[in-house]
């Protein structure tokens, strides 16, 4: 997962710093485990929107996307691909994957 | 909903003005007509769930059409709907149902169109359940409010006092057939009754939030915007989320007519920030419990509601009678301190567990009227002017759920590697109470947050898990009647000595 690190260094850094990184587990629900409340969440997602340059206000998103360290992951990558594909005028999938791996 | 004008009133309306909206969602209108025939629908539907007659049944799930619909299909039948929060610990569930006489639990969905009504958890007779003291036609509606073994409490509402309420509601707030009211809060609190079923019962529009985007500040603004209530009603919580102190769009909301805030202190910054989004609007500062609903109001426009650092109580609401018992046990009279005794139109007949009510409602010497022992410290000025201080009690409202630290720290205390674990509510100017707990671990052991917080999750409800946990390696600091010295704990996570983060 490309955006793992960076994820967990945001979380165990700024809204739960006093969990091991180690420990985090990149498939623990985050949500229902009380690692993000319902207002870290709001920060995480403003986060991300800043992070990751991804116009969230823009995107139907739901609670669940980010119920996990895969999750956000998944999500970010959704986002960032697609955003890879427009600025560079890629449709076909196989571009994509490579422009992806190569960022 | 077990309310005779109630439902009454939605069937007028459904054939009266079976045109007018009832309820709407992000991607539905449902008119007064066809609510009506939902209700009817899931009524024909409950007939598979076999309930005996007149029984108390939970009732979990999204806050949509199809939940409220069961709600009220229950009520016609003659069952008294309890509304739970669908993140209840399934640990706790039996528990509560068996000690309030719960027969079963049931959650409304919709499927292609039609309803399915879903048992979560089997009917069960509750035969030692105390029988309660109310005759079962007084009770139309439960709600739970935090208990303090962890265990919620259900309050018993009566239907006096919710048919009051519709009237003191609709009266306070201009509530009429073309009124819009937001719903934001869970079905399980009480202000549901304002948001909800107040405007159903007077013929006026609900406007239901998706809780699935209930954080998300541009959906907020924009369903608004879209959807213009006239009445807005939420905990502080809601407007932290709504107006946030980095909001690059400038947005106002001309049109809508009352913004109360209420479920806990609305800090000056925060009211700030909402009044230049709604400029032109009433503001109320609402106050009341689940077991007396609304009695005190505030009500101001936007350059008085912004003025007093603490918003006042206001006046009592009317019918509302109050009592300030210093801590000696005497009533004050005139300024000074103490704990808030309310005596409302709307009182609830008290809780399932007759012994919990004998404990907080008591009829005043002498006299006729209930009082309820509010809990909250209340001081009152020169100028007669009431405002709230604080808890008798260690009680804190964390997201708009009252929570008892006490609790959490019990259920931390179960963790074997722990040997002492205090919990300290902080105020945050953004987020309101945030929990804090300091644990010291048992000697030669390590703790982690993680740990700590999946144990937390297993036990308790999600807004009794504290946000940050300090570990303390050296023993917690006590007074010198041995309990834990609160105050200097707290001050060590202000400043951050000695503690840090495990």
């Amino acid at each position: 997962m490309i955006h793992e690190r960076n994820i967990k260094d945001y979380i165990c850094g700024t809204l739960a710093p006093d969990i091991d990184p180690a420990m985090l587990s990149a498939d623990i629900d985050l949500l229902s485990t009380g690692v993000i409340d319902s207002l870290s969440l709001v920060r995480l997602v403003i986060w991300i929107e800043e992070e990751y340059d991804i116009p969230i206000g823009d995107i139907e998103i739901a609670p669940e996307e980010f119920s996990s360290i895969e999750m956000i992951n998944a999500f970010i990558e959704r986002y960032t691909i697609s955003d890879v594909a427009r600025t560079k005028g890629v449709n076909n999938e196989n571009e994509v994957e490579l422009l992806t791996l190569t960022t | 909903m077990k309310l005779q004008l109630l439902l009454n009133s939605l069937g007028d309306s459904a054939i009266h003005f079976p045109n007018n909206a009832a309820i709407i969602t992000d991607t539905i209108s449902w008119d007064y007509k066809q609510f009506w025939s939902r209700i009817a629908q899931f009524e024909s539907t409950l007939t598979k769930v076999a309930l005996p007659d007149r029984v108390a049944v939970a009732v979990t799930g999204l806050k949509t059409v199809d939940t409220l619909a069961l709600m009220l299909a229950l009520g016609k039948q003659g069952h008294t709907p309890l509304a739970v929060s669908s993140s209840l610990r399934s640990t706790v569930k039996p528990m509560m149902y068996d000690t309030a006489g719960v027969y079963c639990e049931l959650a409304a969905e919709s499927d292609a169109g039609w309803p399915v009504i879903n048992l979560v958890v089997p009917g069960k007779l509750q035969t030692d359940a105390v029988p309660s003291a109310y005759p079962a036609d007084t009770c139309p509606l439960m709600l739970t409010t935090s208990g303090s073994t962890g265990i919620p409490k259900v309050v018993e509402l009566s239907a006096e006092g919710i048919g009051a309420f519709f009237n003191w509601g609709a009266e306070y707030f201009h509530l009429t057939r073309d009124s819009r009211v937001l719903s934001y809060a869970p079905l399980n609190f009480d202000l549901s009754l304002l948001e909800i079923w107040t405007p159903l019962a007077k013929g006026a529009t609900v406007i239901l939030v998706d809780m699935a985007r209930a954080t998300q500040a541009d959906y907020l603004q924009a369903l608004i915007s879209d959807s213009r209530p006239d009445l807005i009603q939420a905990i502080p919580m809601f407007y932290s989320i709504l107006c946030p102190a980095s909001d690059a769009y400038d947005w106002v909301m001309g049109g809508v007519r009352h913004v109360v805030f209420t479920g806990d202190t609305t800090p000056q910054k925060l009211r700030e920030r909402v009044v230049t989004r709604f400029p032109q609007s009433i503001f109320h500062n609402v106050y009341g419990c689940t077991e007396t609903n609304d009695s005190f109001a505030y009500s101001a426009d936007a350059q008085a509601i912004v003025r007093d650092e603490r918003l006042p109580l206001g006046s009592p609401i009317n019918g509302v009678s109050y009592r300030i018992v210093t801590d000696e046990g005497v009533e004050l009279d005139g300024v000074g301190e103490g704990e808030l005794h309310t005596s409302t139109p709307f009182l609830a007949h008290g809780y399932t567990d007759p012994k919990l009510t004998a404990k907080v409602f008591y009829t005043e010497p002498g006299g006729y009227r209930t009082y309820y022992r509010t809990g909250d410290r209340v001081a009152r000025n020169e100028h007669g002017q009431l405002t709230l201080v604080g808890r008798n009690d260690f009680i804190v409202k964390v997201r708009g759920v009252r929570t008892n630290p006490l609790d959490i720290e019990q259920v931390l205390a179960r963790i074997p590697t722990v040997k002492n674990a205090v919990v300290i509510p902080v105020n945050d100017e953004t987020d309101g109470v945030v929990l804090h707990a300091v644990v010291e671990p048992t000697q030669g052991q390590t703790l982690d947050g993680l740990t700590m917080r999946m144990f937390c999750a297993q036990h308790l409800p999600q807004t009794s898990i504290p946000r940050r946990f300090h570990l303390h390696e050296s023993p917690l600091p006590t007074t010198s009647t041995g309990k834990p010295d609160r105050t200097t704990i707290a001050l060590s996570i202000h400043n951050g000595v000695n503690l840090h983060d495990s």
